[in-house]
């Protein structure tokens, strides 16, 4: 162990990239040193272990990087995670290892710094070159075929099934906590609405009987003017004195009704009307009682939502399918 | 609805009635100050 420690200190700190003075350590058996945290002892032959060429090879699928530290001439094994480190993360993990590593940075081969922010995928994908405490490591990275389609389409597959998993493991506590969660908001807003409501019900009757007796008062007016003709035709005058007038008395009606388009925008046809008439009187009694409607609307609105949204969950709930999508309302 | 045609009916006649009396009045005003006096050319076949 003495000597092998003795020939790799002679050879550590060179500052020579080739490997030619170092064939004499070629096949060496390496003896298992003290176990160090996070690295496992070399037990295999390494013909490179002197050299300044490292190859980053594939154990149980990860890469590892097998570095000598400077210290201690000793070989770590570097367990490399290539979608999660970046190139900090591994000089962190270097200096951690060994306490005498002044100054670790990773260039190309091209002698270009290359940023501690690049994640190790991008690293891995080419070789660079590692700088420990002024020596220089080649680390040849094997290169990777890039992922097939097909593989690429698997993972999909993958993503898939664990999302699946996912959902049916987790999906029916989630359905009944919102369940509960709904319930509650509906009470909250029955509560809210119950008196609105009542204030409702009275303006509607209110308003209801106003605009019914404003349909009967045109019924009596109808008859009022029936009666005054025939009178005026019969028992008066007759009907040649009678006839223009009654001519002119429908010319106006229907003058009124085209000003009540002018004014109204609708037509006058009488269910239209009476409902139009039916809302003056609704508003004007919500404001006397200050009954706000758009609070009452907003309200309704917002129960609908909720008993549509408990309508939907209570379904598959009860029958576990899957919960319908909801589709857009056209208001 | 219950008894509608009774409703109508007790809506109608009496103002019907008051239509006639307003006619009779509004003839007699017309009258009285002469802006409108028919000529009474009865039975005319």
């Amino acid at each position: 162990m003495a000597c092998l420690r003795m020939a790799v200190r002679l050879a550590g700190p060179s500052r020579f990239r080739s490997s030619a003075t170092l064939t004499a350590l070629q096949q060496l058996k390496v003896q298992p040193s003290e176990l160090l945290w996070r690295c496992h002892p070399v037990i295999c032959c390494s013909t490179s272990a002197p050299s300044n060429d490292i190859t980053v090879q594939y154990r149980h699928g990860r890469p590892v990087l097998a570095l000598p530290l400077p210290s201690r001439q000793e070989k770590c094994l570097f367990f490399l995670r290539p979608m999660l480190m970046t190139v900090s993360d591994l000089i962190h993990d270097i200096r951690r290892e060994d306490s005498g590593v002044s100054s670790a940075s990773v260039f190309t081969t091209d002698g270009v710094r290359v940023a501690s922010g690049t994640p190790m995928d991008t690293l891995l994908n080419k070789d660079f070159h590692l700088r420990i405490n002024g020596v220089v490591y080649n680390v040849h990275s094997v290169q990777r075929e890039p992922l097939t389609s097909e593989r690429v389409s698997s993972m999909e597959d993958v993503k898939n099934t664990v999302h699946m998993l996912h959902t049916a493991l987790q999906l029916p506590e989630h359905h009944l906590m919102k369940e509960k969660e709904l319930q509650q908001k509906l009470d909250i807003l029955k509560q809210e609405l119950m008196p609105l409501e009542q204030m409702k019900a009275q303006l509607d009757l209110r308003a209801e009987r106003s605009s019914s007796r404003a349909l009967w008062v045109g019924l009596a007016l109808l008859s009022v003017q029936g009666g005054a003709l025939a009178w005026l035709t019969w028992w008066v005058y007759s009907w040649d004195v009678m006839e223009p007038v009654t001519y002119f008395i429908t010319y106006s009606t229907s003058i009124g009704i085209y000003a009540y388009y002018v004014l109204t925008k609708q037509d006058y046809v009488y269910p239209d009307a009476k409902d139009r008439q039916f809302l003056h009187y609704f508003y004007k009694g919500a404001r006397r009682q200050q009954f706000s409607v758009q609070k009452y609307n907003r309200l309704k609105d917002e129960l609908s939502l909720v008993e549509e949204d408990l309508r939907r969950l209570r379904n598959p709930n009860q029958l576990r399918l899957p919960v319908e999508q909801i589709q857009s309302s056209a208001e | 609805t219950p008894l509608g045609l009774m409703r109508i009916a007790m809506v109608v006649a009496p103002f019907l009635y008051v239509g006639t009396l307003i006619s009779k009045n509004f003839a007699a005003l017309l009258e009285e100050h002469d802006i409108f006096v028919p000529e009474d050319d009865d039975d005319d076949d």
